[in-house]
């Protein structure tokens, strides 16, 4: 029984690299479960991405940084010890000791990552002294800037512009305090550095170079005073050091491990240190002389050292590339290879436009065929095409110089197709475009299930403009997927439906398709034109042209069950309901014995309705003061609403009666696919305003937009739109914005989707949204009103026109088939399908 | 078992010379209508303008059991038609009931024609 010993792997670190590690090795065990995985954390959260720590300054949530969910861990069968850190290793009896207890390993990988440099200045340890590494270092920073008025970063390189950046949003005057002559020494040469610091100056941070901090002591007007070798002083309110880092490699050193001499645990192409039982990667690792403080170096030693613990052996780091490109405040800045021309021999081209504030340098090798390095200031457009050319050691043309002078017309830009099949793509995730052409052929058929199979940009990022060229690109040569004919019968995508519609006026299928397409349609093109046709001219669904385009749910008015019977949804705006109301509904369902149920929606949904039965049910709905919800269309589904101000005490908005207004304005506007809105009272947001396509969140003066998020499938939060709105820009925004997707989206593309394949995404939208950059708003808000004013309840159009109504009976020839016919059996009181198992037999 | 081979004599053997399932005006353009005979729920399809006008397929859903079949959209891919099942779209060929998808999975077809504003179902055609 115990013979067969599960053999412990232990990692101590749980930061990005850890976590990469886990999921690396996760997917190679697959099948093997003879380890045990058990993961250390120092922090008192699960690895979080620290790439993208300031987000938490822009939108204060520390959650959405968290890289899995909670469950992954226990989903899995990893032991994640949260705030435990490992105090001590003893190589002898193979155990590690925390605070609580021993553990015994029989493998160990250090992910220790690396702590922020403080500088050894009288007066560091003071109140209000900071860091920037983690999240409970930003909490800290943002607890310190309560009350505070001056924010003064120590150190101008990549992070502490990162930081200054971060003390800005949080409406300090921010100081940047240099020790060198220039902004960004490591990665910028003089002339970069000047012009970054021109800009950032231009921004309002001030910039300080050359200056020796000597003291730090109590200040007179601010909490503290910087006193700097000069004889200078400077007051302010909180200071971070942002200094540079230093590999957290104790644990090793006391173990015994070999280390350089300026930090970091030894390791070999394999990531192990000197002892064969224990790996290293991430920031604490130091391989030939050199640390990296990146993550995608960190992600090759993660996924080597996990491929080489499984028994693989062919997997080696053999090093990483160190090229950065970023926004620093705004500002472009990129570094690539050997910025600074140390290689011997090597030439540099510069181009220096102080006009425009752009800055590029090229460094080549000495016979000027090579790129070694790259350091651009102002635009970084450049940067991919360059990367690729030092990266991947391509010739270059007869004149570089071309490859940095501006709108030069024929600048020879890399394109997708020139790079080699072995070019890296995404370092993060080690993607080669060869990689990512296997994937195409095998079947992946867009850019975002590239994403999901092969993880390219998914780490840092910063190779996703590359990354969409390569695969549009890769499609077209293909010849295949690009096309964005809806089906065999119309070559336009339903973006240039909806323009041929709208702009040959016409009002009908056939005339659409006899003009524009061939063939008889089928049930791709036919329900899209009914949807577009909806969407400019608004006639009913059911009107005698259009009747034979709908989707079965919307040829009846109702969502088909699995046993072929019917569900009735009536309209419950913001989900306020009078009990009168409520009892009517309950009187129908209870005449017609159908299941009820609450919906996820706020409403109630009545099941089991035979065809027949649906016109009289509607009928008796419909003279209790009901209209259609239109659970069946592609359109409005409900606009969900907390109490707000009406009861609740933290409200502070009429979230109901905004969630009722919106319902009643949007209801019965068809689009490429369902549309969901809530409104909430307060930032508790008990309403979920940010899972839905449409969110409004009340504040003390309006209220805050969210747009473009959903549940379902894939979750996405909404993203914040404008804030502040008074109620008429609230609705012409989301008329605006509607319109919008209703012209522009894919069939069945969600608000999300939608957003997503935006070309300039979430700012795109804004410029013509909000500030109206395509000149369109005043004619989307005039379609959108259109819309509204056609506006009819389509079960009381379709009660009302005997040729309609006549399509509710089962058959035309026969009574209508007993409700008993559709197999009910009786659970918890109600009437529910006969479970059936599937027999293809015809039988009635 | 005995209930099919109950239904398929009655429509082999009673009605050698046919009889109106119902009237042209009852169908639905380019969409489907379902008829009752005997035990049959039939699922008629009108396309008006094209080679065959009418089609008659089983209006049960083979897969859910289901008298849904007339409910389906309309399709058309290369000239040949079909419906859409409406729960899992399955395409089955309107002239032979063929599914496209699923080669274990056929409608039975019957055999019916327009005549004088009426439709009629006829005896299978061999
Ligand atoms: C009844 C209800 C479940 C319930 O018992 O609570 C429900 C039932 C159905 N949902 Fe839903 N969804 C219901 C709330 C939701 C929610 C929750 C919400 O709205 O807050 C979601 C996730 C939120 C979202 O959509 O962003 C949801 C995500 C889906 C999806 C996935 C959408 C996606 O973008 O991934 C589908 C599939 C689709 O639409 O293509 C779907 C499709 C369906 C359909 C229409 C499937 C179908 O075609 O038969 C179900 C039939 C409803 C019927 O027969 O009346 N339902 N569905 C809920 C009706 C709410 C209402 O009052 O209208
Ligand atoms: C603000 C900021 C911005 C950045 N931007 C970029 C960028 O744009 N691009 C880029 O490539 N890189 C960027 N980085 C660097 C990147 O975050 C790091 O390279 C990466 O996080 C390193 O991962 P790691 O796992 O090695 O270390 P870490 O992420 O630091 O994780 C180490 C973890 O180990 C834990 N730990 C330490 N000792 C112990 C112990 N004894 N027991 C248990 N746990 C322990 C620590 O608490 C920590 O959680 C940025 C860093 C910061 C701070
Ligand atoms: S969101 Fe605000 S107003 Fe609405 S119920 Fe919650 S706390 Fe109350
Ligand atoms: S290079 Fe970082 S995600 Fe691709």
């Amino acid at each position: 029984m115990t013979t067969n010993k599960t053999k412990q792997l232990l990692v101590i670190g749980n930061g990005m690299v850890g976590q990469h590690f886990i999921e690396q090795w996760l997917a190679l065990q697959q099948h093997s479960s003879d380890w045990q995985l058990t993961v250390f954390a120092g922090e008192d959260r699960p690895a979080y991405d620290r790439v993208h720590l300031s987000d938490y300054f822009s939108d204060g949530d520390a959650d959405k940084l968290q890289l899995v969910a909670d469950s992954y861990y226990p989903d899995n069968k990893v032991q994640l010890k949260l705030n435990e850190p490992v105090l001590a290793i003893d190589r002898d009896s193979k155990t590690v000791s925390t605070a609580k207890a021993s553990y015994p390993y029989d493998k160990l990988v250090l992910a220790t990552g690396s702590y922020p440099f403080v500088p050894p200045i009288p007066g560091n340890d003071q109140p209000h002294c900071l860091v920037y590494r983690t999240i409970a270092d930003l909490e800290a920073i943002s607890a310190s800037s309560d009350g505070a008025r001056v924010g003064v970063v120590i150190g101008g390189g990549l992070l502490g512009l990162e930081a200054a950046n971060a003390l800005k949003l949080q409406g300090l005057e921010a100081h940047v305090v240099e020790f060198a002559p220039q902004l960004m020494p490591v990665q910028l040469d003089k002339d970069g550095g000047e012009l970054l610091r021109s800009k950032i100056e231009q921004l309002g941070v001030s910039v300080h170079t050359d200056k020796a901090t000597s003291s730090i002591t109590a200040g007179s007007e601010q909490r503290l005073q910087l006193n700097f070798a000069d004889g200078s002083v400077l007051q302010t309110d909180l200071i971070v050091f942002s200094a540079g880092i230093r590999p957290q490699d104790a644990l090793g050193k006391d173990a015994g491990l070999e280390f350089g001499a300026h930090g970091g645990i030894a390791i070999n192409h394999q990531c192990q240190t000197s002892d064969s039982n224990i790996y290293a990667i991430g920031e604490c690792a130091l391989y030939q002389g050199q640390l990296f403080g990146l993550v995608a170096p960190g992600y090759q030693m993660a996924r080597t050292a996990a491929a080489v613990l499984n028994g693989d052996d062919s997997h080696s780091f053999t090093g990483a590339d160190m090229s950065t490109k970023l926004k620093l405040l705004g500002v472009d800045v990129g570094s690539i290879g050997d910025a600074h021309g140390r290689t011997p021999g090597s030439i540099s081209l510069r181009y220096r436009n102080d006009l425009l504030g752009e800055y590029r340098k090229l460094v080549l090798s000495p016979d000027g065929k090579q790129l070694l390095g790259a350091v651009l200031v102002g635009d970084n457009s450049y940067y991919d095409t360059l990367l690729q050319y030092a990266l991947n050691g391509i010739a270059l043309p007869a004149d570089p110089q071309s490859l940095i002078l501006p709108q030069s017309s024929d600048k020879p830009l890399l394109g997708p197709a020139a790079l080699p099949a072995t070019a890296t793509l995404c370092s993060c995730h080690n993607v080669s475009k060869g990689a990512i052409c296997a994937a195409l052929d095998n079947g992946v058929q867009d850019l975002a299930g590239i994403k999901s199979c092969t993880k390219a940009a998914t780490g840092c990022g910063g190779c996703a403009a590359l990354l969409k060229s390569v695969v549009e690109h890769e499609l077209s040569a293909r010849g295949v997927a690009i096309s964005t004919d809806l089906c065999e019968h119309f070559s336009y995508s339903r973006q240039q439906l909806y323009h041929l519609v709208r702009v040959d006026g016409i009002k009908t299928f056939n005339e659409l398709i006899s003009r524009h397409g061939r063939g008889h349609g089928c049930e791709i093109c036919k329900p899209a034109v009914a949807s577009i046709l909806a969407s400019c001219w608004n006639e009913p669904v059911l009107a005698k042209p259009h009747v034979a385009l709908q989707d079965t749910n919307d040829t009846f008015l109702a969502n088909m069950q699995k046993n072929g019977t019917y569900s009735v949804v009536p309209r419950i705006p913001g989900g306020e309901i009078t009990p009168a109301m409520l009892i009517s509904i309950g009187k129908v369902a209870e005449q017609y014995q159908l299941y009820t149920k609450i919906t996820g929606g706020q409403r109630i949904d009545l099941f089991g309705a035979t065809l027949d039965q649906l016109p009289l049910i509607w009928q008796q709905l419909i003279d209790a003061g009901f209209e259609t919800g239109h659970a069946y269309g592609k359109s409005l589904r409900t606009v969900k609403s907390c109490v707000g101000s009406t009861w609740c005490r933290y409200g502070v908005q009429d979230s109901v009666s905004m969630a009722i207004l919106l319902e009643n304005r949007y209801k019965g506007v068809r689009a490429p696919h369902k549309i969901k809105m809530a409104v909430s009272g307060c930032t508790r947001e008990c309403a979920e305003a940010q899972s839905k396509d449409v969110g409004v969140i009340a504040t003390e003066n309006g209220w805050n937009l969210y747009v473009c998020g959903n549940g379902g499938m894939k979750p996405r939060h909404a993203d914040l739109f404008a804030t502040d709105l008074t109620n008429a820009q609230l609705l012409s925004y989301i008329d605006r914005l509607l319109m919008f997707y209703i012209k522009t989206a894919d069939r069945l593309q969600r608000t999300a989707t939608w957003m997503n394949n935006l070309e300039g995404g979430l700012d795109y939208l804004r410029d013509v949204i909000i500030y109206d950059s395509l000149g369109l708003g005043a004619e989307l808000e005039a379609q959108m009103q259109l819309l509204i004013e056609n506006y009819q309840c389509e079960w009381r159009t379709a009660l009302n026109d005997p040729q309609q109504r006549a399509r509710f009976n089962s058959y035309v020839n026969a009574a209508a088939p007993a409700r008993s016919e559709f197999g009910f059996v009786s659970e918890r009181g109600q009437l529910i399908p006969v479970r059936q198992v599937n027999s293809k037999e015809t039988t009635l | 078992m005995s209930q099919l081979a109950y239904v398929t004599d009655t429509y082999n053997a009673a009605h050698s010379n046919g009889i109106v399932l119902c009237q042209q005006t009852d169908l639905v353009p380019f969409s489907g209508v379902a008829a009752r005979f005997g035990q049959l729920a039939i699922a008629l399809f009108y396309l008006p303008g094209t080679d065959i006008e009418l089609y008659a397929v089983s209006h049960i859903d083979p897969v859910s059991q289901a008298p849904i079949i007339a409910h389906g959209l309309v399709g058309e891919s290369n000239g040949e038609f079909y419906v859409a099942a409406p729960l899992h779209k399955q395409q089955y060929r309107l002239s032979d009931g063929l599914c496209l998808s699923d080669s274990s999975l056929k409608l039975r077809v019957f055999t019916v024609k327009l005549q004088q504003d009426q439709v009629w179902l006829l005896p299978p055609m061999e």
